[in-house]
């Protein structure tokens, strides 16, 4: 009881001004959607956003701002419900909506169908929507799946290695644009799938070289943080190979080289730990407490 | 040299307070039990209609009314007995601090209990068919029959009521003669009833508006696609193709055509101009004010709203975080209106911050822990904030909160991000520092051995390697400094075996770790030396009294050990807090942190100290041990107090069975003697196994 007569008080000083805050409430205004203006404003907003440095936009409720507008200009498309051969001016606005929503998404290869029903229409937005196209063919092209599964891994790395050259020159191409962010964004993705592929083949030094590389190249990054987890799971798992090599007398452990690993690794978490994001802080702090508790363990049988 | 013996005289004051609180709580159940119990024996299963058809004794009108009011006073009862229990739950949880859940559900029941008050029970039922026979006879007393009329009258009630919410429900489903019937049955039960007027009111109207369907046909137009204005679809192409909206049809409202420029600004980078038509627009009316008003919102596009919810948590997170650290501030916005999540997830959060603070009214917390965040102007983690003021400054340089946003950034200081964007850079390559983590080192480390302890087991080798002039001393292989030098490997060897002897025989002590892990460490220097490795030593001068504020807040907030003037150690151990000093001995100014260290052991090892445990007690004394037996004589708040603890098992080496030790105890509560767990020998067992 007096515990709870204590901390009434201070919970209620603590927290009460929350309820006098002019922020406290959020806008619950209901807007109609059935203009193509503001559908398409709110849409153009975001257009411009810096993804690769930054979070995608969202809604309030946590949506994808790209995917809201696209639902939406889904659904005033199905409500004109007119077939292609009958499409309006309207209709072709919102089919050249859909394509730069789609291109935000990075779903490239529906955004240029978009941008081609557009292009060929012979309406105001007939020219732009075709020099779109043509832009984010590229990107479709460079963003294709493989033709046929691989026949080995080396046949993978080589197809990582050749999207990763792509990329580079499709982001140099775009550089200043409002294309750079996407690019680079694909860039990335395709340098942590090289960093997969040697961790995949139990190529962990050359995982770790490549996921340096990863780093160096993408320190503006938003998934900057990730990466430093990245590098802190590979040294990680480095140090657990050396003692569990030497715990099946494959090699003889090295105190320091191993050392020299959980160091590294235990580093790295610390750096992401100094991430703005809390959700990625509290992953490189749990990260950091198993490999501490791994290393009591280990620590004990090395000779 | 701290006290290991328990105190058990607070222990005994806490006992006997709970032994009371557990004897009100059963008194209060024995009082709840005992009207519950009241309540079931006067129940009576069997129906009374059967009894009344079967048991020709009850015939009599007078022993019916009697059975009635018996039914309706068990009814009675059971609700009392049913808001005395809750009530009496409730304050048994409020006296032993339950969480309060439990207490809103102990209320919640209080609260249904009473909501039940009023309503018809079974019980009620039966006295209405007992005193019906004698009400139809007309030979009821005048009370009893007052009593069947209301009876009569609350059933009647309840009917009504029944019967108008089937109709209703009924008529909802199209099933306009089966609510019809109710609503006129309704009616001749209560013919006073408005709302079974209103009912049949409404009954009509879909009669009537059913038959105009049905005359008439389906008259509901056909679907229409969506169509839009022209200058809807010309302001939306514009917008599209990246154009001014210089030419703005004349036939679009004001706000829809400012909103139309101010995106197309925004994404032509005039961001600014772009967000101050936006504000402009906002003051005005209809859809596209709202959108305005909606995107102003947004924090992604608006730099000043994020701004202002940044600066609002910062600064609600700093206002808790002085208060109860940063486990406050992590979790105390949960209990703010907007924060609050119905789900489990956010009850699971509400009960942690919950927990939170109430560890926040803690005496040393108020006491040592807030004062001290307040001097250190303590802050919580601001890089959300600097990205918004940076974000602001960025879009707005200009803006009305640009100054704020300047301040805000001066006043946090550098980005804590940018220590893992730059730190790990050289040249551009990525480098990473060492860790700061705190863990075991497996590779050969270093070793600090004291003067007293070479002298003892090495004193020729002290002679021949001039180990003099310091404390201790500092063997290792690398990281010894530049005064360093270096030993031939056959004297490192017999000075390494010369530490394990001592050691192993119990005439060396570790300081700071387990004797395991310094045997380990020698043995691991043994290993590098005798692989060629050269082992080198350096003198090691200790540390240099202190005792500025910042370092004895350092120790007492922070839980960091200081060693004062006079050789005085303080030391924080969550909510304890205790000064010490050795008696006898060089003390441990000489070791190091997280590194192996090593002294002579002392036949008597003893001590004197000062505490504090949580506030709730403290005491000064005297503690002594002779082969891990302890004497502690202490003169504390609840007076003077000696124990001995004789670590009996460990003597006869059977830790491993039986961890017990004995354990005497003389205070002014009486003497206490008996077995006691002893802790470190568990904990040695768990980790041998």
């Amino acid at each position: 009881m007096r515990q709870i007569a204590l901390v009434a008080p201070v919970l209620i000083c603590a927290t009460g001004c929350a309820s006098l805050s002019p922020f406290g409430g959020s806008s619950t205004e209901a807007i109609a959607d059935d203009s193509l203006t503001r559908v398409v404003a709110e849409l153009k907003l975001h257009l411009r956003d810096d993804t690769y440095r930054y979070d995608r936009a969202t809604t309030d409720d946590g949506r994808n701002v790209y995917a809201v507008a696209l639902w939406k200009l889904d659904r005033l498309a199905g409500l004109r419900a007119r077939p292609q051969e009958n499409w309006e001016n309207a209709d072709y606005v919102i089919e050249f909506a859909r394509g730069k929503a789609l291109e935000r998404l990075r779903r490239y290869g529906d955004a240029v169908a978009a941008f081609q029903r557009v292009g060929g229409s012979g309406s105001l937005l007939g020219d732009t929507a075709a020099d779109r196209a043509r832009l984010i063919e590229s990107f479709a092209l460079a963003s294709a799946r493989p033709a046929e599964p691989f026949a080995n891994p080396e046949e993978e790395r080589l197809f990582i290695q050749a999207r990763i050259d792509l990329w580079r020159q499709l982001a140099d191409d775009v550089h200043g644009t409002r294309y750079e962010s996407l690019a680079l964004e694909e860039l990335e993705a395709w340098q942590v799938m090289r960093v997969d592929w040697f961790a995949r083949g139990d190529r962990l030094s050359d995982a770790i070289t490549a996921c340096q590389s990863l780093i160096e190249t993408n320190r503006e990054s938003k998934l900057f943080g990730k990466h430093l987890l990245r590098l802190g799971d590979l040294y990680a798992d480095s140090a657990r190979r050396v003692e569990l090599q030497a715990n099946a007398n494959l090699a003889s452990l090295d105190p320091n080289r191993y050392e020299a690993l959980v160091d590294q690794a235990f580093s790295a978490y610390e750096l992401a730990a100094e991430d703005r994001r809390p959700a990625l802080r509290r992953e490189a702090r749990t990260r950091i407490e198993a490999l501490l508790a791994y290393h009591e363990g280990a620590g004990a049988r090395v000779p | 040299m701290f006290p290991d013996a328990r105190q058990t005289a607070p222990d005994a004051v806490r006992v006997g307070l709970w032994l009371l609180r557990a004897g009100i709580a059963a008194g209060l159940l024995c009082l709840a039990a005992g009207g519950r119990a009241h309540a079931s024996d006067s129940f009576e299963s069997e129906d009374p209609a059967t009894r009344l058809l079967l048991a020709p004794q009850l015939d009599a009108d007078a022993a019916r009314a009697r059975e009635a009011r018996d039914l309706l006073d068990v009814d009675r009862n059971r609700k009392i007995a049913v808001i005395s229990s809750a009530l009496v739950e409730l304050g048994i949880r409020a006296t032993f601090g339950a969480s309060p859940v439990k207490l809103l559900h102990s209320a919640g029941e209080l609260g249904q209990g009473v909501l039940a008050w009023s309503d018809r029970t079974r019980g009620e039922e039966k006295a209405l068919l007992l005193l019906a026979p004698g009400a139809l006879g007309g030979e009821l007393d005048e009370g009893t029959r007052e009593l069947y009329e209301r009876l009569a009258g609350r059933e009647r009630g309840a009917l009504v009521k029944g019967l108008l919410d089937d109709g209703k429900r009924a008529l909802a489903l199209g099933q306009t003669r089966r609510a019809r019937i109710a609503a006129r049955r309704a009616l001749e039960l209560d013919p006073t009833s408005e709302r079974a007027d209103s009912l049949l009111e409404a009954i009509a109207a879909r009669a009537k508006a059913d038959e105009a369907h049905f005359a008439f046909g389906d008259l509901t137009p056909g679907a229409e696609s969506l169509t839009f204005a022209a200058w809807d679809v010309r302001l939306a192409t514009s917008l599209l193709t990246d154009g001014e909206q210089s030419d703005s049809p004349a036939d679009c409202d004001e706000a829809t055509r400012g909103l139309a420029r101010a995106t197309a600004r925004y994404e032509a980078g005039a961001r600014a101009e772009a967000l101050e038509e936006l504000r402009r627009i906002a003051e005005l009316d209809g859809d596209a004010a709202a959108i305005a008003r909606h995107v102003l919102e947004d924090r992604g596009v608006n730099p000043e709203r994020a701004l202002d919810d940044e600066i609002f948590s910062y600064t609600k997170r700093r206002s808790l975080g002085v208060l109860g650290g940063q486990p406050l501030a992590d979790n105390g916005l949960t209990f703010e209106p907007d924060n609050v999540q119905f789900s489990e997830e956010g009850f699971d959060r509400i009960k942690k911050s919950y927990k939170v603070f109430r560890k926040t009214v803690n005496p040393v917390n108020l006491m040592v822990d807030a004062p001290a965040r307040l001097l250190r102007d303590w802050r919580p983690e601001g890089g959300a904030l600097r990205e918004a003021a940076r974000r602001y400054l960025a879009l707005e340089p200009e803006g009305a909160r640009a100054d704020d946003a300047r301040e805000w950034l001066m006043e946090l200081g550098p980005d804590e991000r940018a220590s893992a964007t730059v730190t790990p850079f050289r040249d551009g390559y990525f480098v990473l520092p060492h860790a700061r983590t705190r863990y075991a080192r497996v590779a050969p480390g270093r070793v600090v051995v004291s003067l007293d302890a070479l002298q003892r087991h090495a004193p020729e080798l002290v002679d021949e390697l001039g180990l003099t002039g310091a404390t201790g001393f500092v063997f290792g292989e690398a990281a010894l400094g530049e005064a360093a030098e270096s030993l031939a490997n056959a004297r490192a060897l017999e000075l390494l075996d010369r530490l394990a002897d001592g050691l192993e025989a119990g005439d060396l002590r570790a300081r700071g770790q387990d004797v395991g892990a310094v045997l380990e460490a020698v043995r691991r220097l043994d290993r590098r030396v005798r692989a060629g490795a050269t082992l080198r030593v350096a003198p090691r001068l200790p540390d240099v009294a202190a005792t500025s504020l910042s370092e004895m807040g350092a120790a007492l907030v922070d839980g960091k050990r200081l060693r004062t003037v006079g050789d005085i150690s303080v030391i924080r151990k969550e909510e304890d807090i205790i000064a010490g000093r050795e008696i006898g001995g060089a003390g441990d100014a000489f070791c190091l942190p997280e590194t192996p260290c090593i002294d002579r052991k002392l036949a008597v090892d003893g001590s004197v100290f000062a505490r504090t445990e949580g506030g709730d007690s403290a005491g000064i004394g005297a503690a002594a041990g002779f082969r891990e037996a302890r004497l502690t004589v202490e003169v504390g708040t609840s007076g003077p107090r000696a124990n001995l603890v004789l670590p009996v098992a460990r003597w006869l080496g059977i830790t491993h069975l039986l961890p017990i030790q004995a354990h005497v105890g003389v205070g002014l509560d009486g003497i206490s003697a008996g077995p006691q767990v002893d802790d470190t020998a568990a904990e040695q067992a768990e980790e041998s196994l």
